[in-house]
């Protein structure tokens, strides 16, 4: 018991600091909703390979490595030099995070969709199937953080894609 | 307001005490698909330890904010959502070991059985009892697992580590040693050398030949934060805040430098 005491006089400090986020109702810092509008989501192609602007996850099959680049798309490197490794392709997605390999193809998401490419020719992925709403985007209904308050979701603006930080006045959700 | 907010908090702690009593240790999950065992697939590559996409032989398990669900991928070019079942809140990571599947989420990990993979059954769910609000992915590696335990933000309080537990019983590890670390994100090893990523820090080379004594051999720092790494036979694949940096790990106790994917 007195673990869990002192367990508990430990989360009180922790959530005792998340108040000063509200401190000031009327003009604070919180979360607002990032739209985008549905047809933003089917502009899907390959590009040159160019440098990475926000590094995400990454996954390897044999000499290729594939990076997320968060929320625009895929970075093909070809690592089969493994100290000269070289930019091949840049596959264009916007709002994908995940990536996965079977055989030929590769999975990704795109916003609630699940798209599935073949990537026999890494130099030229070609889209051969969309599963909608398969994987629902993380985020999407609120921030990714809890205890705060945050800018109501207002679906006639688009989707939600992701989270910034704003000073509002007033913001009127929380979780 | 103060009277609005005291509510959810009290909710909240009344949660925090049912976690608690659980009294079982949280592990959030990545991947090593290194280490699946039989159910390891040659044509699948291999993915950090924060991932949410898992392949397993036929079946790709994918990680929402809530839920599990199960694609079948026996003809990899059309997969099939063949169901899609309720876990928990704030799923993060998803983590194929043996014939079970560990769901990480911010505040317990779901462990499900995948006997029949075509229908994943909830075993069980542990919690941590060092950290109160996240903790991280795991590898495991044969009777043993390690995993970064991140306690998040300035308010944390509580010291971040990487844990070491056995897991002779899978459905009921025993923590046996633990590791001071900053801010600990994924992790990988290879051989007796575990890499653990440290957002403040940087790269940690730690030697785990004794599995429950991890002893720290170096930390690399050739970038401003790793996030994820991936051993790849004597290649370390790390995400960081470059990009992608590569070393060679022909040494594992000694990773070099090979070059930086920017």
């Amino acid at each position: 018991m007195r673990k869990i005491h002192l367990l508990l006089f430990a989360m009180l400090f922790l959530f005792a600091c998340d108040g000063s986020i509200y401190f000031d109702p009327l003009n604070q810092q919180a979360y607002v909703p990032v739209y985008a509008k549905p047809a933003d989501l089917d502009n899907i192609g390959v590009e040159a390979a160019k440098a990475i602007s926000k590094p995400g996850k990454i996954y390897v099959i044999g000499n290729l490595l594939l990076q997320n680049d968060v929320n625009t798309g895929v970075h093909f490197i070809d690592i089969s030099n493994r100290s000269q490794p070289r930019k091949i392709a840049f596959l264009h997605v916007p709002y994908s995070t995940e990536i996965s390999v079977k055989n030929n193809y590769l999975y990704v998401n795109n916003f609630n969709d699940l798209l599935v490419f073949n990537i026999s020719n890494p130099q030229n992925p070609s889209l051969i199937k969309r599963l909608e709403n398969v994987f629902p985007y993380h985020n999407s209904e609120y921030p990714p953080v809890s205890n705060t308050y945050f800018e109501c979701v207002d679906a006639s603006k688009g989707i939600v894609v992701d989270w910034k930080i704003e000073t509002v006045k007033d913001p009127k959700c929380r979780r | 307001m103060p009277s609005l907010k005291l509510i959810p908090m009290l909710k909240k702690i009344t949660i925090a005490v049912c976690f608690i009593s659980f009294s079982m240790l949280l592990l959030r999950c990545g991947k090593d698909s290194a280490n699946t065992g039989m159910y390891a697939v040659s044509q699948s590559g291999q993915g950090g330890s924060l991932a949410r996409f898992a392949v397993v032989g036929n079946y790709m398990y994918a990680v929402d904010k809530e839920n599990l669900s199960v694609f079948g991928i026996q003809d990899a070019a059309n997969p099939k959502l063949i169901k899609t079942i309720k876990v928990g809140f704030e799923i993060e990571t998803i983590f194929p070991f043996k014939d079970k599947l560990f769901i990480g989420s911010t505040s317990v990990v779901h462990i499900f059985s995948i006997d029949n993979p075509e229908n994943p059954v909830k075993l069980s769910q542990a919690i941590s009892p060092n950290v109160l609000r996240r903790c991280d992915p795991v590898v495991a590696k044969d009777t043993v697992a390690y995993a970064s335990l991140r306690v998040n933000g300035p308010c944390g309080g509580i010291q971040s580590i990487v844990a070491c537990y056995d897991i002779k019983d899978v459905l009921n590890p025993v923590q046996k040693a633990t590791f001071p670390v900053s801010e600990p994100y994924g992790l990988g090893y290879k051989d007796d050398v575990l890499y653990v990523c440290d957002k403040q820090m940087g790269l940690w080379v730690l030697d785990i030949s004794k599995a429950y004594q991890p002893v720290s051999i170096k930390v690399l720092k050739d970038a401003e934060w790793y996030i994820d790494v991936i051993p790849y036979n004597d290649v370390l694949l790390c995400w960081t805040s470059k990009g992608a940096t590569l070393y060679d790990i022909t040494n594992n106790r000694n990773p070099q430098l090979l070059t930086t994917i920017q």
